[in-house]
């Protein structure tokens, strides 16, 4: 059994050598000059669809902090003098 | 003519210098696709790839290495991009299988499908055998293995060519070689002998 298992991933192991036997097909180098050629032609085209949705997120983004800072400026400041006549100040002398 | 010659004639657009250079090297760059990806479609496809990518790149070689490593280096890349992109599709298998027209077969299909009979049939069946046990290996010692023993490089261009030392090549070679062969006891074990 050992033995068996033994010579067989010998024999996958020396198949290694199969690889060398690979050819690229013929075919193959009018599509490459085809996509080269494309490649040279081809516009970069600007994702727009992206682009909005990038500009649509910074607007929401403006106008929630614009939002933020006038509701802000609306509340009134509270004043600390209420709370600091909660506390005797000479509890300790 | 020589190699770098030719890149700079590819780098001016000579389409024959890029027919030279293809004829040179084509080979080289289908072994490697087709030992990463075990698929002679997305080998053909990874071949059109490099080349395209040769063609673009052409004018930035700087020969500080040599052109045979230079290429095998962006064959090792765009595979190991391939391979990702694959595992990553893979991952999402339905909603590809519902958008993708056609499939490709894994190369044990591709071999069931051909009229091969006998000894090369069986030859074949041991490197899709090999090359699938590869496939569990971690990606550099995948490199290190395919460069040194299905290509037949030297430590040093490999390690040229995966960008770590020559000790460190060494050293994935043999913890390669130690985990391939684990995985090939394995395969039999679970496979059962009549099976193989």
């Amino acid at each position: 059994m050992d033995k068996e298992r033994e010579q067989w991933v010998a024999r996958v192991l020396d198949s290694a050598e199969e690889v060398k036997g690979l050819h690229a097909p013929g075919h193959l180098f009018p599509r490459i000059l085809e996509s080269v050629q494309k490649g040279e032609n081809e516009v970069v085209k600007l994702p727009l669809g992206q682009i909005r949705i990038a500009l649509a997120a910074a607007c929401i983004l403006v106008l929630l902090n614009v939002g933020i800072l006038l509701t802000a400026k609306r509340i009134a400041p509270t004043d600390s003098s209420n709370y600091i006549e909660s506390y005797d100040l000479n509890l300790y002398k | 003519m020589n190699h770098t010659e030719l890149l700079q004639r590819i780098a001016s657009a000579d389409e024959v210098a890029f027919s030279e250079f293809y004829e040179v090297f084509k080979d080289l760059v289908y072994r490697i696709a087709y030992s990463y990806l075990q698929n002679e479609q997305e080998a053909e496809e990874l071949t059109q790839d490099v080349f395209v990518e040769i063609h673009r790149s052409a004018k930035t070689f700087n020969g500080k290495s040599s052109v045979s490593t230079w290429v095998y280096r962006i064959a090792v890349n765009k595979s190991l991009d391939k391979l990702r992109y694959l595992k990553a599709r893979k991952r999402f298998g339905f909603i590809s299988s519902i958008f993708s027209v056609g499939s490709s077969l894994p190369l044990e299909d591709s071999i069931a499908d051909t009229s091969d009979h006998g000894t090369n049939a069986d030859k074949k069946e041991d490197l899709a055998m090999l090359l699938s046990a590869m496939e569990r290996l971690v990606a550099n010692q995948k490199t290190a293995l395919i460069l040194t023993q299905l290509e037949g490089l030297k430590g040093r261009q490999a390690a040229e060519i995966i960008g770590v030392t020559e000790k460190a090549v060494e050293g994935l070679i043999q913890r390669g070689k130690e985990n391939l062969r684990k995985t090939l006891v394995a395969i039999y074990n679970q496979r059962g002998k009549h099976t193989i």
